[in-house]
């Protein structure tokens, strides 16, 4: 008698338990999804920004504006001053 | 009559009951053989025919990746893209006006998506598109078309450009490494794929997701030694020379001698690795690894070496080099010049045929090709870079007067550009030789050098190359405000059919910068030169002065304090006290 109260008892708390992983699992399964998703949204947006700042910031551009609207130059032998510590 | 009637209908609910038994028996072994026994058509059978029905699995694609430079600057990035696909048997059943409508988003006609289910009617995939761009797939995807679904994909997009393809590589339409970086480390780069699991409905839409079967392992990261400021000036300068010279080709490598580290490596003609549509075979390879060239001139420190070891000879032997020609086994070799009688730096100095040929003939063959292979030509370089090549040094055990007197002068064999920048690196490291890198180093993984010459002998190699570049040498155009430099010009012939021909070179040049603490060799070829200007100190050697300026400037390398204004931050000499 007891050890069907036992048992009873047993079973009833395995199938809760089992009711509760399951949840959990779909939670963190949900979780999980959210997470793959935002990760795709960033590396779109990275991407996105990615070839912007390539495109703004690429050396020939920047040389470009430098030396032709900026007017700047690399500095001759004269304009270097060497600082000895 | 009513005994036997009643006789006769328990006898007939008896057999009614038994064959209801029976059936029943059948029914519960049946069930028992699907659901319990292990059998053909067990329940595992069983399970995989409904899986089968009703779950989908779907691969993760793993992200790959990223190559920066030395400085962590992106090389090379996979971003997200979207490919469309179609189930064939559920569209060949749409309307015809849906089907125009699906052709007309995706961007094709409806002729051709019609002659493209044909093809595949007899399969559940096809694709409509590859590599949309996320909001483009949006588009269509949000018209919810039967039989039209979204696969997540990676596009590897390259942000440097140009600039550094040849090094970098690329990947195919399924993201694996076809060329350079991208194919050498591909096991590194592409990572491990994972398995997601979906129950699909009667149509195919995916109902609900199951769970992972598989993660997704994404690719290592690689952090090259190219330094993209470096690389940049490097492309810069030599498009530059090839639009001038409008050459045929064109290779330049700088390379830090002290680490091994290639620190920029371009190569002309180039490709845009972000779009390569009409993209020629001959663009992709990268000429610096995978071309070699007759090295010319750019091999006579190397004679030196040999002249030097023999210990028959010292930088200020005498050779004489009237009347500034001579004829070996029925060849005239000239120099430009009469130069008399000069010791052999002016041999090296001036780029004497005559001085090196005497040498040449006094040391014999053997052993200058002994010396040319302990620097490494004709040996493999170890980059691991897919298509590299070892040149060839011929391997004789009896050489001709000819032979001997080709090889000193760089004829007769062939190198790539990096062997010879990897050869040169031994000048500018005190006769050590580091293990040429493409990935970046640090003091933990720097492997050992190997000692290839006497650290005299270096210097002194490295003093005669220094005044190549100065006075009457013949590299003058490679000198670089505020800075010694020491270097070789090489000019080629180039071998055709008919043997060398006489309006064919490639120029060369091979430097060391700055002299008085060398650091960097930087080795500059230019094939096939077009007009007046075809020697390496016209053409090349004012591309290595362009570059070394830039690559000092850039590495903080300060000028000759001679050279400059100078003065001493006393604040910082206070601090100090």
């Amino acid at each position: 008698m007891y050890l069907a109260i036992i048992l009873y008892f047993f079973i009833f708390s395995s199938s809760l338990a089992l009711i509760a992983s399951s949840y959990d699992c779909r939670v963190s399964y949900s979780l999980l999804q959210n997470l793959e998703s935002e990760e795709w949204s960033l590396r779109e947006n990275h991407s996105r920004l990615l070839l912007e700042h390539s495109t703004w910031a690429s050396y020939d551009r920047v040389e470009t504006i430098a030396r032709e609207k900026l007017l700047m130059k690399s500095p001759t032998l004269g304009n270097l001053v060497l600082v000895l510590k | 009559m009513n005994f036997k009637g009643a006789n006769f209908y328990l006898w007939r609910i008896i057999l009614v009951s038994t064959i209801l038994a029976i059936f029943l028996v059948i029914g519960i072994l049946r069930l028992f053989s699907l659901q319990i026994l292990e059998s053909e058509r067990g329940p595992n059978f069983l399970q995989k025919e409904g899986s089968k029905r009703s779950l989908r699995a779907f691969e993760i694609p793993a992200y790959r990746g990223v190559i920066t430079d030395r400085h962590g600057e992106s090389l090379a990035v996979s971003t997200p893209v979207v490919s469309i696909f179609a189930d064939p048997s559920i569209l060949a059943d749409l309307q015809e006006k849906t089907l125009s409508e699906i052709s007309g988003s995706i961007g094709i006609s409806s002729g051709d998506l019609k002659a493209k289910l044909a093809t595949y009617l007899d399969r559940d995939f096809m694709y409509l598109a590859r590599h949309l761009s996320p909001d483009a797939a949006r588009v269509i995807l949000t018209k919810d078309f039967p039989g039209v679904y979204e696969q997540k994909e990676y596009r590897r997009f390259y942000p440097a450009g140009e600039a550094v393809a040849h090094v970098v590589g690329i990947t195919n339409l399924d993201g694996r490494g076809i060329e350079g970086i991208e194919l050498a480390y591909e096991k590194w780069l592409s990572g491990k794929t994972g398995q997601k699991r979906y129950i699909k409905n009667l149509h195919g839409d995916a109902v609900r997701d199951i769970g992972i079967v598989k993660a997704a392992k994404p690719g290592g990261d690689l952090r090259l030694s190219i330094d993209l400021r470096l690389q940049y000036v490097h492309h810069r300068e030599l498009r530059r020379a090839m639009k001038s010279y409008d050459a045929e080709s064109g290779s330049l490598i700088t390379l830090d001698a002290k680490t091994g580290e290639i620190l920029a490596m371009v190569s002309e003609p180039g490709y845009n690795p972000n779009n390569r549509q009409d993209v020629s075979i001959g663009a992709i390879r990268n000429r610096v690894l995978a071309d070699s060239y007759e090295p010319g001139s750019t091999m006579k420190p190397l004679t030196l070496v040999a002249a030097l070891e023999s210990g028959r000879y010292t930088v200020e032997s005498m050779i004489d080099t009237s009347p500034g020609e001579i004829e070996i086994d029925g060849k005239l070799l000239q120099d430009q010049l009469n130069h008399g009688l000069i010791d052999l730096s002016r041999v090296i100095v001036k780029s004497s045929q005559v001085g090196m040929t005497k040498l040449a003939l006094q040391l014999g063959g053997g052993e200058i090709s002994h010396v040319f292979r302990r620097f490494g030509i004709g040996e493999p370089v170890n980059t691991g870079f897919p298509g590299e090549t070892w040149g060839l040094l011929p391997r004789r055990s009896v050489w001709t007067q000819i032979q001997e007197a080709n090889l000193s002068f760089g004829y007769g064999l062939t190198a790539s550009p990096i062997q010879i920048a990897k050869a040169y690196s031994v000048f500018a490291n005190r006769g050590l030789q580091q293990p040429i890198s493409l990935l970046a180093m640090d003091a933990k993984t720097l492997p050992e050098a190997r000692s290839i010459l006497s650290t005299t002998t270096a210097s002194q190699v490295l003093r005669v190359l220094k005044l190549v570049t100065e006075g009457d040498g013949t590299g003058l155009k490679a000198k670089v405000p505020g800075y010694p430099i020491a270097g070789k010009t090489g000019t080629v012939r180039k071998l055709g059919l008919s043997g060398y021909q006489t309006d064919q070179h490639i120029a060369l040049f091979a430097g060391i910068m700055p002299a008085d603490s060398p650091r960097f060799v930087t080795v500059v070829v230019i094939d096939k030169p077009k007009g007046d200007k075809y020697h390496g100190g016209t053409v090349a050697a004012p591309i290595f002065s362009k570059v070394a300026e830039a690559t000092l400037r850039l590495m903080s390398i300060p000028p000759q304090k001679e050279k400059v204004r100078f003065l001493y931050d006393s604040s910082h000499s206070r601090d100090r006290a």
